[in-house]
């Protein structure tokens, strides 16, 4: 089943972002649905509230390239945090970096990031990673996103794409994972879906 | 003999295989590793709705490739120049190190920040870079441990496979003065923080690379750690170096190689990061040096260019079950396991191979998880068949030896008349060893073949075959005679 660059999920795509969910989980990341925008509030007040039992105040770097619909709602949200900030310098190890996804492979549980709309080191530094999916193009798996970047039917020139599926981490030593070896601890993706 | 096994011109499988088995902790490593990768192979293979379907179409994609690789790699180079970057193919080692060294040089740097790369220990980079006055400093966790233990990696996507937490832990609190900590999470961590220090002042960054798209221009690079990505994209000067065999046609084909590289390297859906890499950003300088070396050649040979189709994912190696017991290390070839075994005799020769091509028990594993369903056990045995074959080849004494035994042997049980006059003085022979020596000694037997002699039964089968049926029909004449 497929469904088409920012469509609802809706009507029977739920079931997608279902198995979306549970893929991006195996790769180690949260996939969180946003139905409106008190569930965007809710869900960036969730991970501040984490961020900041780890001590210090909450920073978050937001983006210049999301969607304008969704990047008022996050600074509304984040504004009510209390002790939260904004920056726009991108900071090394600390903060929240919020980032727009371009694509989402759904059998894949990954995301695709398009360069030309997002810093690399957005998605490299900072402790947390939250990729908005803000009609993100919509893919049953890696195969079918490759096709229609070949074809031309994606907005993602090739040269530009980086594929995401869960946060930066390692396993050797003694095959134990441990996750922010050099990238980010945690990711979430924020699916909006109003 | 001795002296044959202890020649610096073959590779001491044997030697390094006592001394892998009697390493507890190294063993303890091998077996808790390969037995875990294979696991989660399975689980991600099985999760994979796609997996078995990408394995055909990604072997037809590289049968197709290495039919024309010569013709990809001259697009690919025009490509690269279309996208702004500067491309160099080079058939010997000497040069491709020579090439990266100026770069480096010519750059002002006296270090590099570096991704995992099999090929550069295959043209032993770092070595070369050092002799140079640079330093190559490896950001992978497991590239930088072997790096500060001195040695090499041990396998083609986990280099530290054979080293145990304790063994990390005493090395970073005496190379790098952490305190002692035995915890994977702390450890990685202080790692981290060392490495993002280099990371923001290198000028130089340097990587492998996974695939090279011919049609475009690009290559992909696969990893879960992020170095690669910071090595990619933070310093001024990005080096990608790779094999020619990494070439493939399209953009359509390159999905189905990620899709098994990540299931079958290590066990994930898709690995945390796939970059597509093409043009470099606007004040950054971008190369690609392509290695050629005895490629065209084995592209060329009809039954060895299966050993092409090889991703590097490295399965083959975690199912071999002397892999699992002899380690990368005890190959003494950069690239270890069945796929190793494989490529050495074209890169180092059949004569330091002797030993190495019979360190398989050829039980097919490793064809059955590879992805790129590459025959290994058979092309090992081509391996054999051709360094038996080849009068050039000069052998060492323990091959003669086994092959003049083997004949005897041959001749012997092949020969009916000979056979019987032999068995009752061999039978006698292993009665009397068995007395003595408790088991069927032949002097050096195990020398030769590995293992020790199996024995000779009581009987041969046509002689208990004829007692037990006279016996039986004694017994059957006895119960008439008693009706």
């Amino acid at each position: 089943m497929e469904i088409n660059k920012g469509e609802k999920l809706k009507n029977g795509s739920e079931k997608l972002f279902d198995k979306f969910r549970e893929r991006l989980a195996l790769n180690g990341a949260t996939a969180l649905i946003c139905a409106n925008r008190s569930d965007i509030a809710a869900h960036i007040a969730d991970i501040a509230a984490r961020e900041k039992k780890d001590g210090g105040r909450p920073v978050f770097h937001l983006s210049a390239h999301l969607a304008s619909s969704s990047a008022s709602s996050i600074e509304t949200a984040i504004g009510s945090i209390e002790g939260a900030y904004i920056t726009k310098s991108i900071l090394d190890d600390n903060g929240i970096y919020i980032v727009p996804a371009s694509a989402l492979l759904i059998e894949d549980g990954a995301l695709a990031v398009d360069s030309a709309l997002c810093a690399h080191e957005e998605t490299l530094f900072g402790d947390i990673c939250v990729l908005i999916a803000d009609g993100a193009e919509i893919y049953n798996n890696i195969i079918d996103f490759f096709a229609a970047i070949s074809a031309g039917k994606s907005s993602i020139k090739a040269h530009n794409i980086t594929i995401i599926a869960g946060p930066s981490k390692t396993a050797d030593i003694e095959k134990q994972i441990v996750t922010g070896m050099h990238g980010p601890k945690k990711l979430y993706c924020m699916v909006i879906n109003y | 003999m001795a002296l044959f096994l202890k020649d610096k011109n073959i590779i001491n499988i044997n030697k390094n295989a006592k001394k892998a088995l009697a390493d507890k902790t190294l063993q303890a490593n091998l077996k808790k590793a390969t037995a875990e990768a294979v696991f989660k192979r399975n689980q991600a293979a099985a999760v994979s709705e796609t997996f078995e379907s990408s394995r055909d179409i990604a072997i037809a994609a590289r049968e197709a490739s290495i039919s024309m690789l010569r013709k990809l790699s001259d697009e690919f180079v025009e490509n690269c120049v279309k996208n702004n970057i500067k491309c160099f193919v080079f058939d010997d080692y000497e040069s491709a190190n020579a090439k990266i060294t100026d770069l480096i040089k010519e750059r002002g740097a006296d270090f590099i920040v570096k991704s995992k790369s099999m090929l550069t220990e295959e043209i032993e980079l770092n070595r070369h870079l050092k002799l140079n006055g640079i330093e190559a400093i490896e950001t992978d966790l497991g590239e930088f441990i072997v790096s500060l233990a001195g040695e090499k990696p041990s396998h083609l996507t986990a280099p530290a496979l054979h080293k145990s937490r304790r063994e990390v832990a005493r090395l970073f609190s005496e190379k790098l003065d952490m305190p002692y900590s035995e915890d994977p999470a702390q450890l990685s961590y202080f790692a981290r923080r060392y490495l993002r220090d280099k990371f923001m002042s290198a000028r130089v960054g340097l990587t492998g690379a996974n695939f090279a798209v011919s049609d475009s221009g690009l290559i992909a690079v696969i990893e879960n750690e992020a170095n690669a990505r910071l090595a990619i994209n933070l310093p001024q000067t990005h080096i990608a170096v790779f094999g020619v065999e990494k070439i493939i046609r399209n953009l359509n084909d390159l999905p189905h190689f990620l899709n098994l590289l990540s299931k079958s390297a290590t066990g994930q859906l898709l690995n945390a990061y796939t970059s597509i890499i093409g043009p470099p950003a606007e004040g950054k300088e971008r190369f690609f040096i392509i290695v050629t070396k005895r490629r065209f050649e084995i592209a060329a040979d009809p039954v060895f260019k299966e050993a092409l189709r090889c991703i590097r994912c490295g399965a083959c190696q975690n199912i071999c079950p002397v892999f699992q017991r002899l380690s990368g290390h005890g190959y003494e070839f950069c690239y270890g396991g069945p796929i190793g075994t494989v490529l050495a005799p074209f890169f180092i020769g059949y004569q330091k191979c002797a030993e190495l091509i019979d360190a398989s028990t050829l039980c097919g594993f490793c064809k059955s998880i590879c992805p790129m369903k590459i025959n290994l056990p058979a092309l090992i045995l081509q391996h054999r068949f051709h360094y038996g074959a080849d009068k050039k080849i000069k052998k060492p004494l323990f091959k003669h030896l086994k092959k003049l035994f083997s004949y005897l042997h041959s001749l012997i049980m092949s020969n009916n008349v000979l056979s019987r006059v032999i068995q009752p003085f061999a039978r006698l022979y292993f009665k009397i060893t068995a007395a003595v020596f408790g088991r069927n000694y032949i002097p050096r037997w195990s020398v030769f073949s590995k293992r020790d002699f199996i024995g000779m039964a009581p009987k041969t089968f046509m002689e208990s075959y004829f007692t037990k049926n006279k016996k039986k029909s004694r017994e059957k004449e006895g119960d008439k005679n008693g009706n």
